[in-house]
């Protein structure tokens, strides 16, 4: 057996930062409930909304979307999904290419 | 790398502005009204809140288990603490459009005595945004 698998059980970190694992459905989860948030702000905005773009109520819905932002903007909610996507992917493939080491 | 975990590249990219209007509106008639969508969103913030949880307790779970999975900790605690940080200022942010409602309806109540019931509701929700600041 080599050292690398006395460190860990790949095959539990692969089922759980896999498809369907652990990790994928609370990264789902997330991704889910924010793209709702960003649609009930969206729903929200014709029902109550200042004049133009220096309105104090345009400037809170500016920072709502701005926190949520993308995942090329640094610092947001979906920079940091994006960077636990990959970090769990990463994970996954460190796992896998160990496992295969052994065998 | 192997991409096993689900990523909704759409809305990730997806740029993300708010609207300009001509008007003042409050509209708490149409499509749910005004309070039903605050309440909607002021519930996706705290599920969103719990979910950060349920992420920093499995990261948490990997590297007490592994100490193999301690190098990561540094990022994870990056994520996750930028993640809280966001989660709440949007939490400050909501709370915000619920005081100008507030405010809004304070100022329209001596024309339209039906917003009473509004701004009560409006209270409710301001003091559950406090107590899950």
């Amino acid at each position: 057996m080599d050292v690398n698998q006395k460190e860990y059980d790949y095959d539990e970190i692969i089922k759980f930062t896999g498809a369907g694992g652990e990790l994928d459905q609370v990264l789902s989860k997330l991704q889910s409930r924010l793209k709702k948030l960003r649609e009930k702000i969206n729903e929200c905005e014709p029902l109550f909304h200042g004049k133009g773009n220096t309105s104090s109520i345009y400037k809170c819905y500016k920072e709502l979307y701005d926190k949520i932002g993308t995942d090329s903007a640094s610092g947001t909610m979906w920079f940091n999904t994006k960077n636990s996507y990959d970090l769990i992917n990463l994970m996954n493939t460190n796992a896998v290419s160990d496992k295969n080491k052994d065998f | 790398m192997n991409e096993v975990a689900y990523y909704d590249k759409g809305e990730a990219s997806l740029d993300k502005q708010a609207k300009t209007f001509q008007n003042f509106t409050y509209d708490n008639q149409s499509n749910g009204g005004v309070l039903n969508k605050l309440s909607e969103i002021e519930k996706k913030i705290n599920d969103i809140k719990n979910d950060i949880q349920t992420l920093s307790g499995d990261y948490n779970t990997l590297v007490n288990k592994y100490e193999k999975f301690s190098n990561y900790k540094s990022v994870m605690n990056k994520i996750i603490t930028t993640m809280t940080n966001n989660v709440d200022a949007i939490n400050r942010s909501y709370g915000n459009v619920v005081k100008t409602a507030t405010q809004a309806i304070n100022e329209h109540m001596s024309t339209d005595s039906t917003l009473m019931s509004d701004l009560d509701q409006l209270n409710r929700l301001l003091a559950n945004g406090s107590k899950t600041n």
